[in-house]
Protein backbone atom coordinates (compact mmCIF):
# COMPACT_ATOMS: atom_id res chain seq x y z
CA UNK A 1 0.00 0.00 0.00
CA UNK A 2 2.77 2.43 0.93
CA UNK A 3 4.72 1.94 -2.28
CA UNK A 4 1.84 3.45 -4.20
CA UNK A 5 2.66 6.56 -6.18
CA UNK A 6 0.07 9.29 -6.07
CA UNK A 7 -0.04 12.15 -8.48
CA UNK A 8 -0.52 15.67 -7.16
CA UNK A 9 -2.34 18.63 -8.62
CA UNK A 10 0.64 19.97 -10.53
CA UNK A 11 2.03 16.61 -11.58
CA UNK A 12 4.31 15.94 -8.63
CA UNK A 13 4.37 12.43 -7.28
CA UNK A 14 3.98 11.48 -3.64
CA UNK A 15 4.06 8.42 -1.48
CA UNK A 16 2.49 8.05 1.98
CA UNK A 17 4.31 6.41 4.85
CA UNK A 18 3.23 5.99 8.47
CA UNK A 19 5.54 7.81 10.86
CA UNK A 20 6.84 4.66 12.50
CA UNK A 21 7.55 2.79 9.27
CA UNK A 22 10.44 4.80 7.99
CA UNK A 23 13.55 3.63 9.75
CA UNK A 24 16.14 3.94 7.02
CA UNK A 25 18.78 6.56 7.66
CA UNK A 26 18.14 8.28 4.40
CA UNK A 27 18.10 11.98 3.95
CA UNK A 28 14.56 12.32 2.76
CA UNK A 29 12.36 15.20 3.72
CA UNK A 30 8.66 14.60 4.17
CA UNK A 31 6.37 17.33 2.94
CA UNK A 32 5.78 19.89 5.65
CA UNK A 33 2.29 20.81 6.82
CA UNK A 34 1.45 23.52 9.29
CA UNK A 35 -2.08 24.61 8.59
CA UNK A 36 -5.20 22.47 8.54
CA UNK A 37 -6.83 24.23 5.59
CA UNK A 38 -3.66 23.97 3.49
CA UNK A 39 -3.28 20.30 4.42
CA UNK A 40 -6.88 19.60 3.49
CA UNK A 41 -6.47 21.29 0.14
CA UNK A 42 -3.34 19.29 -0.51
CA UNK A 43 -4.96 15.95 0.34
CA UNK A 44 -8.08 16.79 -1.66
CA UNK A 45 -5.94 17.68 -4.68
CA UNK A 46 -4.27 14.27 -4.79
CA UNK A 47 -5.31 12.00 -7.57
CA UNK A 48 -6.38 9.16 -5.31
CA UNK A 49 -9.56 7.44 -4.23
CA UNK A 50 -11.50 7.61 -0.95
CA UNK A 51 -10.95 3.85 -0.70
CA UNK A 52 -7.19 4.33 -0.69
CA UNK A 53 -7.49 7.01 1.99
CA UNK A 54 -9.71 4.67 4.02
CA UNK A 55 -7.07 1.94 3.68
CA UNK A 56 -4.40 4.31 4.97
CA UNK A 57 -6.57 5.31 7.91
CA UNK A 58 -7.36 1.70 8.69
CA UNK A 59 -3.62 0.97 8.77
CA UNK A 60 -3.23 3.76 11.29
CA UNK A 61 -6.10 2.33 13.34
CA UNK A 62 -8.22 5.39 12.75
CA UNK A 63 -11.82 5.67 11.80
CA UNK A 64 -12.24 7.00 8.30
CA UNK A 65 -15.75 8.40 8.58
CA UNK A 66 -18.36 7.99 5.91
CA UNK A 67 -17.91 10.68 3.34
CA UNK A 68 -14.96 11.44 1.11
CA UNK A 69 -14.56 14.77 2.88
CA UNK A 70 -14.36 13.05 6.27
CA UNK A 71 -11.61 10.82 4.94
CA UNK A 72 -9.70 13.82 3.62
CA UNK A 73 -10.08 15.52 7.00
CA UNK A 74 -8.90 12.43 8.88
CA UNK A 75 -5.84 12.07 6.65
CA UNK A 76 -5.12 15.78 7.08
CA UNK A 77 -5.21 15.42 10.86
CA UNK A 78 -2.88 12.40 10.64
CA UNK A 79 -0.43 14.44 8.57
CA UNK A 80 -0.56 17.41 10.90
CA UNK A 81 -0.12 15.15 13.93
CA UNK A 82 2.85 13.39 12.26
CA UNK A 83 1.17 10.00 12.40
CA UNK A 84 1.46 9.89 8.66
CA UNK A 85 4.06 11.38 6.36
CA UNK A 86 3.95 12.12 2.69
CA UNK A 87 7.16 12.15 0.69
CA UNK A 88 7.70 13.75 -2.69
CA UNK A 89 9.08 10.96 -4.85
CA UNK A 90 10.39 10.52 -8.34
CA UNK A 91 9.02 7.42 -9.98
CA UNK A 92 11.59 7.50 -12.73
CA UNK A 93 14.76 9.25 -11.87
CA UNK A 94 15.66 12.60 -10.59
CA UNK A 95 17.57 15.33 -12.23
CA UNK A 96 19.37 15.60 -15.49
CA UNK A 97 21.57 12.51 -15.39
CA UNK A 98 20.01 9.60 -17.26
CA UNK A 99 19.83 6.11 -15.80
CA UNK A 100 22.46 4.96 -18.27
CA UNK A 101 24.83 7.72 -17.14
CA UNK A 102 24.59 6.68 -13.52
CA UNK A 103 25.01 2.95 -13.92
CA UNK A 104 28.01 0.73 -13.25
CA UNK A 105 28.10 -2.92 -14.18
CA UNK A 106 30.66 -4.80 -12.14
CA UNK A 107 31.07 -8.49 -11.35
CA UNK A 108 27.61 -9.40 -12.63
CA UNK A 109 26.01 -6.71 -10.50
CA UNK A 110 24.41 -3.46 -11.60
CA UNK A 111 24.98 -0.43 -9.41
CA UNK A 112 23.20 2.87 -9.82
CA UNK A 113 23.56 6.22 -8.11
CA UNK A 114 20.00 7.14 -7.19
CA UNK A 115 18.01 9.65 -5.23
CA UNK A 116 17.02 8.21 -1.83
CA UNK A 117 13.32 8.34 -2.70
CA UNK A 118 13.88 5.25 -4.83
CA UNK A 119 13.92 3.35 -1.53
CA UNK A 120 10.36 4.36 -0.77
CA UNK A 121 9.18 3.08 -4.11
CA UNK A 122 11.13 -0.06 -4.84
CA UNK A 123 13.01 -0.96 -1.65
CA UNK A 124 16.14 -1.91 -3.56
CA UNK A 125 19.21 -3.42 -1.98
CA UNK A 126 21.73 -0.69 -1.15
CA UNK A 127 25.49 -0.74 -1.11
CA UNK A 128 26.82 0.64 2.15
CA UNK A 129 30.15 2.19 2.91
CA UNK A 130 32.08 2.48 6.16
CA UNK A 131 34.09 5.53 5.21
CA UNK A 132 34.36 8.31 2.68
CA UNK A 133 37.50 6.75 1.23
CA UNK A 134 35.68 3.48 0.67
CA UNK A 135 32.77 5.26 -0.96
CA UNK A 136 35.11 7.33 -3.11
CA UNK A 137 37.08 4.31 -4.30
CA UNK A 138 33.87 2.60 -5.34
CA UNK A 139 32.26 5.61 -6.99
CA UNK A 140 35.37 6.34 -9.00
CA UNK A 141 34.70 3.13 -10.90
CA UNK A 142 31.60 4.74 -12.43
CA UNK A 143 32.17 6.35 -15.79
CA UNK A 144 30.98 9.77 -14.66
CA UNK A 145 32.00 12.80 -16.64
CA UNK A 146 32.00 16.23 -15.08
CA UNK A 147 28.52 17.01 -16.42
CA UNK A 148 26.97 13.91 -14.91
CA UNK A 149 28.81 14.47 -11.64
CA UNK A 150 27.48 18.00 -11.46
CA UNK A 151 23.96 16.82 -12.17
CA UNK A 152 24.11 14.07 -9.56
CA UNK A 153 25.44 16.45 -6.91
CA UNK A 154 22.69 18.87 -7.82
CA UNK A 155 20.20 16.06 -7.48
CA UNK A 156 21.17 15.50 -3.85
CA UNK A 157 21.06 19.17 -3.06
CA UNK A 158 19.81 21.46 -5.74
CA UNK A 159 21.04 24.54 -3.92
CA UNK A 160 24.62 23.35 -4.00
CA UNK A 161 26.97 24.49 -6.74
CA UNK A 162 29.75 22.57 -8.38
CA UNK A 163 31.12 25.60 -10.19
CA UNK A 164 34.86 25.66 -9.82
CA UNK A 165 35.19 22.03 -8.75
CA UNK A 166 37.35 19.82 -10.92
CA UNK A 167 36.38 16.21 -11.58
CA UNK A 168 38.34 14.89 -8.60
CA UNK A 169 36.66 17.31 -6.22
CA UNK A 170 33.26 16.43 -7.64
CA UNK A 171 33.91 12.72 -7.07
CA UNK A 172 34.84 13.55 -3.48
CA UNK A 173 31.67 15.59 -3.05
CA UNK A 174 29.62 12.74 -4.48
CA UNK A 175 31.24 10.31 -2.03
CA UNK A 176 30.34 12.64 0.84
CA UNK A 177 26.75 12.79 -0.33
CA UNK A 178 26.53 9.01 -0.57
CA UNK A 179 28.00 8.61 2.87
CA UNK A 180 25.47 11.13 4.20
CA UNK A 181 22.65 9.17 2.51
CA UNK A 182 21.67 12.14 0.38
CA UNK A 183 22.22 9.78 -2.55
CA UNK A 184 22.21 6.00 -2.47
CA UNK A 185 23.91 3.31 -4.50
CA UNK A 186 21.42 0.61 -5.42
CA UNK A 187 22.59 -2.83 -6.42
CA UNK A 188 21.00 -5.77 -8.17
CA UNK A 189 22.08 -8.75 -10.17
CA UNK A 190 22.79 -8.15 -13.81
CA UNK A 191 20.29 -9.69 -16.20
CA UNK A 192 21.25 -12.33 -18.75
CA UNK A 193 24.25 -11.25 -20.82
CA UNK A 194 23.12 -9.09 -23.70
CA UNK A 195 23.19 -10.45 -27.21
CA UNK A 196 26.15 -9.26 -29.24
CA UNK A 197 25.63 -5.81 -30.73
CA UNK A 198 22.39 -5.16 -28.87
CA UNK A 199 23.04 -2.58 -26.24
CA UNK A 200 20.71 -2.13 -23.31
CA UNK A 201 20.36 1.54 -24.01
CA UNK A 202 18.84 1.02 -26.97
CA UNK A 203 17.56 1.36 -30.10
CA UNK A 204 19.52 4.13 -31.58
CA UNK A 205 21.97 1.98 -33.42
CA UNK A 206 19.34 -0.54 -34.33
CA UNK A 207 16.89 1.76 -35.90
CA UNK A 208 19.18 3.45 -38.28
CA UNK A 209 18.43 5.62 -41.21
CA UNK A 210 15.59 3.53 -42.11
CA UNK A 211 12.16 3.50 -43.00
CA UNK A 212 10.09 0.60 -43.71
CA UNK A 213 7.08 0.11 -45.68
CA UNK A 214 5.10 0.46 -42.65
CA UNK A 215 1.58 -0.02 -42.62
CA UNK A 216 -0.31 -0.63 -39.50
CA UNK A 217 -0.08 -4.26 -40.45
CA UNK A 218 3.71 -4.25 -40.48
CA UNK A 219 5.44 -3.02 -37.37
CA UNK A 220 8.47 -5.24 -37.62
CA UNK A 221 11.94 -3.95 -38.16
CA UNK A 222 12.65 -3.68 -41.84
CA UNK A 223 14.77 -6.41 -43.29
CA UNK A 224 14.50 -5.79 -46.97
CA UNK A 225 15.65 -2.82 -49.01
CA UNK A 226 12.25 -2.90 -50.64
CA UNK A 227 10.61 -1.91 -47.40
CA UNK A 228 12.71 1.07 -46.46
CA UNK A 229 10.37 3.85 -47.36
CA UNK A 230 6.92 4.99 -46.34
CA UNK A 231 4.05 6.31 -48.35
CA UNK A 232 3.43 9.26 -46.04
CA UNK A 233 5.42 11.31 -43.58
CA UNK A 234 2.93 10.35 -40.83
CA UNK A 235 3.78 6.71 -41.37
CA UNK A 236 7.52 7.32 -41.24
CA UNK A 237 7.17 9.36 -38.06
CA UNK A 238 4.86 6.80 -36.45
CA UNK A 239 7.25 3.97 -37.17
CA UNK A 240 10.32 5.57 -35.66
CA UNK A 241 8.35 6.99 -32.74
CA UNK A 242 6.99 3.55 -31.90
CA UNK A 243 10.48 2.14 -31.99
CA UNK A 244 12.15 4.69 -29.79
CA UNK A 245 9.52 5.89 -27.32
CA UNK A 246 9.84 3.11 -24.76
CA UNK A 247 13.63 3.52 -24.64
CA UNK A 248 13.10 7.24 -24.22
CA UNK A 249 10.67 6.68 -21.35
CA UNK A 250 12.92 4.15 -19.63
CA UNK A 251 15.93 6.45 -19.84
CA UNK A 252 13.92 9.63 -19.20
CA UNK A 253 15.82 11.12 -22.09
CA UNK A 254 14.59 12.73 -25.28
CA UNK A 255 15.30 11.32 -28.70
CA UNK A 256 14.73 13.00 -32.03
CA UNK A 257 15.53 13.09 -35.70
CA UNK A 258 14.26 14.26 -39.06
CA UNK A 259 11.65 13.04 -41.52
CA UNK A 260 12.49 13.66 -45.16
CA UNK A 261 10.98 13.10 -48.58
CA UNK A 262 12.92 11.04 -51.08
CA UNK A 263 13.13 11.93 -54.75
CA UNK A 264 10.55 9.26 -55.59
CA UNK A 265 8.03 10.92 -53.28
CA UNK A 266 8.33 8.40 -50.43
CA UNK A 267 9.38 9.33 -46.91
CA UNK A 268 12.15 8.18 -44.58
CA UNK A 269 13.65 9.21 -41.28
CA UNK A 270 17.12 9.84 -39.90
CA UNK A 271 18.52 7.86 -37.00
CA UNK A 272 17.19 8.96 -33.61
CA UNK A 273 19.69 11.15 -31.80
CA UNK A 274 20.04 11.04 -28.07
CA UNK A 275 19.11 14.19 -26.22
CA UNK A 276 18.89 15.06 -22.56
CA UNK A 277 16.12 15.06 -19.98
CA UNK A 278 14.70 18.27 -21.43
CA UNK A 279 15.92 18.75 -24.98
CA UNK A 280 17.18 17.22 -28.16
CA UNK A 281 18.76 18.43 -31.36
CA UNK A 282 17.02 16.49 -34.14
CA UNK A 283 19.72 17.53 -36.59
CA UNK A 284 17.76 20.16 -38.46
CA UNK A 285 17.08 20.43 -42.19
CA UNK A 286 20.79 20.26 -43.01
CA UNK A 287 21.05 16.74 -41.59
CA UNK A 288 18.89 14.96 -44.17
CA UNK A 289 20.60 13.06 -47.03
CA UNK A 290 21.57 15.00 -50.13
CA UNK A 291 18.86 15.13 -52.76
CA UNK A 292 16.05 14.69 -50.23
CA UNK A 293 13.75 17.30 -48.76
CA UNK A 294 13.28 17.83 -44.99
CA UNK A 295 9.59 17.87 -44.13
CA UNK A 296 9.41 17.40 -40.37
CA UNK A 297 11.21 16.54 -37.18
CA UNK A 298 10.14 13.81 -34.79
CA UNK A 299 10.96 13.57 -31.12
CA UNK A 300 10.07 11.93 -27.84
CA UNK A 301 9.72 13.49 -24.41
CA UNK A 302 11.32 10.89 -22.17
CA UNK A 303 9.53 9.88 -18.99
CA UNK A 304 6.53 11.31 -17.17
CA UNK A 305 8.55 13.76 -15.12
CA UNK A 306 6.44 16.04 -12.92
CA UNK A 307 8.75 19.00 -13.30
CA UNK A 308 7.95 19.20 -16.98
CA UNK A 309 5.04 19.65 -19.34
CA UNK A 310 5.46 16.18 -20.78
CA UNK A 311 2.42 15.72 -22.98
CA UNK A 312 2.56 18.79 -25.18
CA UNK A 313 4.67 20.42 -27.84
CA UNK A 314 6.60 23.12 -26.06
CA UNK A 315 6.30 26.80 -26.79
CA UNK A 316 7.46 29.38 -24.30
CA UNK A 317 8.02 33.09 -24.65
CA UNK A 318 11.41 34.13 -23.41
CA UNK A 319 11.30 37.59 -21.82
CA UNK A 320 15.11 37.76 -21.79
CA UNK A 321 15.70 37.29 -25.52
CA UNK A 322 12.16 38.40 -26.39
CA UNK A 323 11.48 35.44 -28.62
CA UNK A 324 9.81 32.07 -28.29
CA UNK A 325 11.56 28.77 -27.68
CA UNK A 326 10.55 25.15 -27.82
CA UNK A 327 9.17 22.59 -30.24
CA UNK A 328 6.68 24.78 -32.07
CA UNK A 329 9.02 27.74 -32.66
CA UNK A 330 11.61 25.23 -33.89
CA UNK A 331 9.16 23.91 -36.49
CA UNK A 332 8.08 27.38 -37.53
CA UNK A 333 11.64 28.69 -37.81
CA UNK A 334 12.66 25.77 -40.03
CA UNK A 335 9.35 25.67 -41.93
CA UNK A 336 8.85 22.01 -41.16
CA UNK A 337 6.21 19.99 -39.31
CA UNK A 338 6.76 18.30 -35.97
CA UNK A 339 5.90 14.98 -34.35
CA UNK A 340 5.86 14.17 -30.67
CA UNK A 341 5.67 10.84 -28.86
CA UNK A 342 4.67 11.45 -25.25
CA UNK A 343 5.29 9.48 -22.06
CA UNK A 344 1.61 8.51 -22.02
CA UNK A 345 1.94 7.07 -25.51
CA UNK A 346 0.19 9.81 -27.45
CA UNK A 347 1.37 10.49 -30.98
CA UNK A 348 0.98 14.18 -31.82
CA UNK A 349 1.52 16.22 -34.93
CA UNK A 350 2.16 19.93 -35.43
CA UNK A 351 1.51 21.37 -38.86
CA UNK A 352 3.58 24.49 -39.38
CA UNK A 353 1.41 25.59 -42.29
CA UNK A 354 -1.84 25.44 -40.27
CA UNK A 355 -0.06 26.13 -36.97
CA UNK A 356 -2.24 23.50 -35.36
CA UNK A 357 -1.55 20.54 -33.10
CA UNK A 358 -3.41 17.31 -33.68
CA UNK A 359 -3.32 14.03 -31.79
CA UNK A 360 -2.98 11.34 -34.41
CA UNK A 361 -3.52 8.46 -32.00
CA UNK A 362 -1.74 6.24 -29.54
CA UNK A 363 1.57 4.51 -30.11
CA UNK B 1 10.15 41.33 12.60
CA UNK B 2 12.99 38.97 13.50
CA UNK B 3 11.41 36.24 11.40
CA UNK B 4 11.01 38.67 8.53
CA UNK B 5 14.69 39.63 8.71
CA UNK B 6 15.74 36.01 8.78
CA UNK B 7 13.59 35.22 5.78
CA UNK B 8 14.95 38.18 3.90
CA UNK B 9 18.55 37.29 4.66
CA UNK B 10 17.93 33.76 3.57
CA UNK B 11 16.34 34.86 0.31
CA UNK B 12 19.21 37.27 -0.28
CA UNK B 13 21.74 34.56 0.37
CA UNK B 14 20.03 32.22 -2.08
CA UNK B 15 19.82 34.88 -4.74
CA UNK B 16 23.44 35.91 -4.35
CA UNK B 17 24.34 32.27 -4.52
CA UNK B 18 22.60 31.99 -7.87
CA UNK B 19 24.14 35.01 -9.47
CA UNK B 20 27.48 34.36 -7.90
CA UNK B 21 27.88 30.70 -8.58
CA UNK B 22 30.20 29.77 -11.36
CA UNK B 23 28.47 28.68 -14.47
CA UNK B 24 30.89 25.87 -15.20
CA UNK B 25 31.90 27.51 -18.44
CA UNK B 26 34.90 25.29 -18.79
CA UNK B 27 32.79 22.19 -18.35
CA UNK B 28 30.97 20.52 -21.13
CA UNK B 29 27.80 20.84 -19.12
CA UNK B 30 25.57 20.16 -22.03
CA UNK B 31 26.48 20.25 -25.63
CA UNK B 32 24.50 23.36 -26.40
CA UNK B 33 24.57 25.14 -23.08
CA UNK B 34 25.68 28.73 -23.68
CA UNK B 35 28.24 29.13 -20.94
CA UNK B 36 29.37 32.49 -22.26
CA UNK B 37 25.90 33.88 -21.86
CA UNK B 38 25.58 32.42 -18.39
CA UNK B 39 28.88 34.06 -17.47
CA UNK B 40 27.93 37.40 -18.98
CA UNK B 41 25.11 37.83 -16.47
CA UNK B 42 27.37 37.34 -13.51
CA UNK B 43 27.97 40.97 -12.74
CA UNK B 44 26.84 43.63 -10.35
CA UNK B 45 23.10 43.85 -10.38
CA UNK B 46 20.16 45.34 -8.54
CA UNK B 47 17.03 43.48 -7.64
CA UNK B 48 13.93 44.36 -5.72
CA UNK B 49 13.91 42.92 -2.21
CA UNK B 50 10.29 42.05 -2.80
CA UNK B 51 11.30 39.78 -5.66
CA UNK B 52 13.71 38.07 -3.32
CA UNK B 53 10.77 37.29 -1.07
CA UNK B 54 8.99 35.89 -4.10
CA UNK B 55 12.06 33.80 -4.85
CA UNK B 56 12.03 32.48 -1.31
CA UNK B 57 8.48 31.23 -1.85
CA UNK B 58 9.63 29.36 -4.94
CA UNK B 59 12.60 27.88 -3.10
CA UNK B 60 10.39 26.53 -0.34
CA UNK B 61 8.07 25.02 -2.93
CA UNK B 62 10.90 23.47 -4.90
CA UNK B 63 12.49 22.07 -1.77
CA UNK B 64 9.23 20.61 -0.58
CA UNK B 65 8.62 18.90 -3.88
CA UNK B 66 12.17 17.74 -4.52
CA UNK B 67 12.70 19.84 -7.61
CA UNK B 68 16.09 19.23 -9.10
CA UNK B 69 16.67 21.90 -11.68
CA UNK B 70 20.39 22.62 -11.77
CA UNK B 71 20.40 26.37 -11.17
CA UNK B 72 24.01 26.64 -12.30
CA UNK B 73 22.68 26.26 -15.82
CA UNK B 74 19.97 28.92 -15.63
CA UNK B 75 19.34 32.63 -15.87
CA UNK B 76 16.42 33.84 -13.77
CA UNK B 77 14.02 36.60 -14.79
CA UNK B 78 11.37 38.18 -12.56
CA UNK B 79 8.23 39.93 -13.73
CA UNK B 80 4.68 40.46 -12.53
CA UNK B 81 1.19 41.17 -13.75
CA UNK B 82 -1.92 42.22 -11.88
CA UNK B 83 -2.42 38.91 -10.12
CA UNK B 84 0.86 37.07 -10.03
CA UNK B 85 4.61 37.13 -9.97
CA UNK B 86 6.30 35.21 -12.74
CA UNK B 87 9.73 33.68 -12.37
CA UNK B 88 11.17 32.69 -15.72
CA UNK B 89 13.98 30.15 -15.89
CA UNK B 90 16.13 30.26 -18.97
CA UNK B 91 18.71 27.68 -19.91
CA UNK B 92 20.63 29.56 -22.61
CA UNK B 93 21.66 27.51 -25.61
CA UNK B 94 24.11 28.16 -28.41
CA UNK B 95 21.57 26.97 -30.96
CA UNK B 96 17.87 26.25 -31.10
CA UNK B 97 16.89 22.76 -30.09
CA UNK B 98 13.62 21.00 -29.35
CA UNK B 99 12.49 21.63 -25.79
CA UNK B 100 15.39 23.18 -23.97
CA UNK B 101 14.45 23.19 -20.30
CA UNK B 102 13.21 26.76 -19.91
CA UNK B 103 10.32 27.19 -17.52
CA UNK B 104 8.07 29.44 -15.52
CA UNK B 105 6.77 29.44 -12.00
CA UNK B 106 3.86 31.67 -11.07
CA UNK B 107 3.20 32.88 -7.55
CA UNK B 108 -0.16 34.33 -6.60
CA UNK B 109 0.03 37.87 -5.29
CA UNK B 110 -2.91 37.61 -2.93
CA UNK B 111 -1.78 34.50 -1.09
CA UNK B 112 1.90 34.22 -2.07
CA UNK B 113 1.17 30.61 -2.93
CA UNK B 114 2.83 28.84 -5.82
CA UNK B 115 0.54 28.33 -8.77
CA UNK B 116 1.57 26.73 -12.02
CA UNK B 117 5.22 25.69 -12.19
CA UNK B 118 6.46 23.91 -15.26
CA UNK B 119 9.51 23.46 -17.44
CA UNK B 120 9.51 22.70 -21.14
CA UNK B 121 11.01 19.70 -22.80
Amino acid sequence: MFQEIIRGEFGQHYSFLPANAYSAKLDLAAKIFWDFEYTRQFVASLNTSPDYLAELLSHLGKSSGHTAQEKVDAISHALLNHQLHVYPVKPLQVGEASLADRTLELDNMIYQVRHPSVVLLHQPELKNFASKDEALAFIQQFDLDITTLSNLINEADWQSSTGGMDQGKQFEKLAELVLANKLVITKRSAPEPPKPESSSSGSTSNIGNRSAGLGPENNDEPTSPKTNTFKTQHEAALHVSKNINQTSINENREYGGMIYQNQDGTFSYTEPKQGTIDGVDPGGPASVPEGTKPVAYYHTHGGDDPQYDNENFSNIYDPIDKESYGDIPYADANKIDGYLATPKGKFKYYSHTNQKVETLGNL
Amino acid sequence: MGIYNAQFKRALYIFLFIIGSRAMAENNVEQYLDNEKLKSFRKETIISGHYLKVWDVYVQHAKNDNYTVNLDNYLIHFSENENEYIIYFKKPATQKILGGGNGTCKIKKDSMEVGECSFIK
